[in-house]
């Protein structure tokens, strides 16, 4: 029966692992060989699965995301299974690709938003996170969005590297006509879990970075949010009353799963652990698997005595597991500095004298 | 990394960072355990985890705002654990909740005994001694709360009502780690 279906937020489609960008802060495992080892599902496959998703659970919306979602021609035949459960639609897009014509066959499938990275408000610093030759075509993509009256969310990917320069990002969304901005706190997972010395943000940095943002929120009436945990025990939401903050979601109503270029469905884009695979198992079965539904039921030992625990669940546990492995690891955005030995590691990579390798990465060499 | 950044590293040093997230914990922690002691929603909760079916009312006066000694650490040796938050005063009908128990010495937040002369004619809880987990309260590995067992007059509901485990060694690992 239809109306038994159980309901969730959102479904992230990864349309493909391909990308045009090499961010360093890629939370996709396969940036590794840009997503050659992984591709992507044929169109038909890709249809099926998606329609059977959306018959199974009735989402709320889906994100289409990749990889660069537009960089998959039939990212509009998807559009238009997903209008037909009466879902909504939105994309996670580097805009890079985004031509004239794209974004004028976008605008009547009124998708809720389109949301850009920026990382700098400058070539050179853009183009430090995310390689060189794509800080123009952003832009471009931005403009023609705009043009054609889709809505632009921004987003910035807040890194050590650019903590302090998060107001001028968001001064240069303001003068592309883009007032909703995510402020993705790195959360180092999938690719960027390496990255983790070079790229993860203090306590400080965050600090640095909140106050730029609350400046903007408050005189600009930006609409800011938070999109990675900052876990109370380190920042005082109530200090940034024009800055919205979140926790983790999953294991809720609102939890965003990732349907893979592999037509594997996980508990969110940055976690990589499989809950199983779509095509041959009821994704409304999937939803509420034993690896969703006691996600809440852990929590890392350090929040052992937090009233919080339950909420917070330790910020990020994704980041966790890629970077400091399995068991109830705490989101290294705390534990750089908490954990003494993960403080040290840091600090000796910093210093040049041993990278770290991540979980994840152990994890693959051993498989 | 460049030049600047590894220079950045030399010289940032995260232990304010350190301090500020051990410290803001220790408030979490504390301001939770007090608006647990005021809610009564979640002094029920607590008795229910702890499995009391029926709560007696316990009506003793407020001894000392915002604390209640049910959150105090495992103690080496049973002590009686007192409610101290704020309620209605009716230290008869408190005693009358355990006739059979002599008042007993109370117990100081941090586990020192204060003696039973307390001002303002407070009367210990003596429902709030379990015999039943009296006994667990003698180890540490396996700490037991002693919470006030029984009803109290309705408080404002001041606190989320989750329930933590604020008794698992919470004392001895903030003080160990700050
Ligand atoms: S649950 Fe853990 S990370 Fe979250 S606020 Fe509490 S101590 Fe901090
Ligand atoms: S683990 Fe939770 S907080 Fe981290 S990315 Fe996934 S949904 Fe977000």
């Amino acid at each position: 029966m239809a109306s038994a279906r159980p309901k969730r937020y959102a479904l992230a489609i990864e349309l493909t692992s391909y990308c045009n960008q090499k961010c360093g802060y890629c939370y996709n495992d396969f940036r590794d060989d840009g997503g050659k080892s992984v591709g992507a599902l044929p169109t038909e496959q890709l249809l099926a699965l998606v329609d059977k998703a959306l018959t199974e659970v009735e989402f709320d919306h889906v994100t289409l995301t990749g990889g660069e979602p537009f960089a998959r021609q039939d990212i509009f035949d998807v559009m238009d299974v997903v209008k037909k459960h009466g879902a909504g639609v939105q994309i996670i897009s580097n805009g890079g690709l985004i031509t004239e014509a794209i974004a004028k066959r976008l605008a009547p499938y009124k998708p809720s938003f389109v949301q850009v990275t920026l990382d700098g408000a400058t070539k050179e610093q853009h183009e430090a996170h995310v390689g060189e030759g794509h800080y123009d075509k952003t832009l471009r993509g931005i403009s023609l969005l705009k043009m054609h009256g889709v809505t632009v969310c921004g987003c910035i990917v807040i890194s050590r590297k650019n903590a302090k320069d998060v107001g001028e990002i968001l001064d240069q969304f303001r003068r592309l006509g883009v007032k909703s901005v995510a402020l993705s706190r790195l959360s180092p997972s999938g690719y960027a879990a390496a990255q983790v010395a070079e790229l993860l943000p203090s306590r400080s940095d965050m600090i640095v970075a909140l106050e730029q943002a609350e400046a903007r929120g408050r005189d600009h009436k930006m609409d800011l949010q938070v999109t990675m945990p900052m876990p109370p025990c380190v920042i005082e939401h109530k200090d940034f009353p024009n800055v919205r903050f979140g926790g983790c979601p999953i294991g809720t109503e609102m939890q965003e799963f990732a349907l893979g270029p592999k037509g594997e469905l996980r508990n969110c884009t940055l976690h990589a652990d499989v809950i199983g695979y779509g095509e041959g198992e009821s994704f409304a079965a999937l939803v509420e698997a034993p690896m969703v539904m006691q996600y809440r039921d852990t929590t890392p030992e350090f929040c052992a005595p937090c009233p919080h625990k339950h909420s917070c669940l330790g910020g990020c546990g994704a980041s966790g597991v890629a970077v400091l492995g399995k068991g109830n690891p705490l989101d290294p955005f705390v534990a750089q500095h908490v954990d003494d030995a993960f403080r040290a590691q840091l600090k000796a990579a910093r210093k040049g004298e041993a990278p770290i390798i991540p979980a994840n990465r152990l994890r693959r060499a051993s498989v | 990394m460049s030049e600047d950044e590894t220079k950045r590293d030399d010289e940032h040093d995260d232990s304010e960072d350190r301090a500020v997230i051990i410290e803001r914990r220790r408030l979490l922690v504390a301001s939770a355990l007090a608006s647990v002691a005021m809610s009564a929603q979640a002094c029920d909760q607590v008795k229910r985890v702890i499995g009391i079916a029926d709560p007696q009312p316990c009506l003793s006066p407020p001894v000392r705002p915002n604390v209640c000694l049910a959150y105090m650490p495992p103690q080496p040796e049973p002590v009686p654990q007192v409610c101290l938050s704020p309620r209605m005063v009716e230290p008869q009908s408190c005693l009358s909740v355990a006739p059979t128990n002599p008042p007993t010495p109370f117990a100081d937040s941090d586990g020192g005994v204060v003696g039973t002369d307390l001002t303002g004619g407070a009367q210990p809880c003596l429902s709030a001694v379990d015999p039943r987990r009296r006994s667990r309260t003698t180890t540490r590995e396996v700490p037991t709360p002693m919470v006030c067992l029984s009803a109290r007059a309705p408080q404002p509901d001041r606190g989320s009502g989750d329930i933590v485990n604020p008794f698992k060694s919470v004392d001895d690992k903030l003080d160990d780690e700050s």
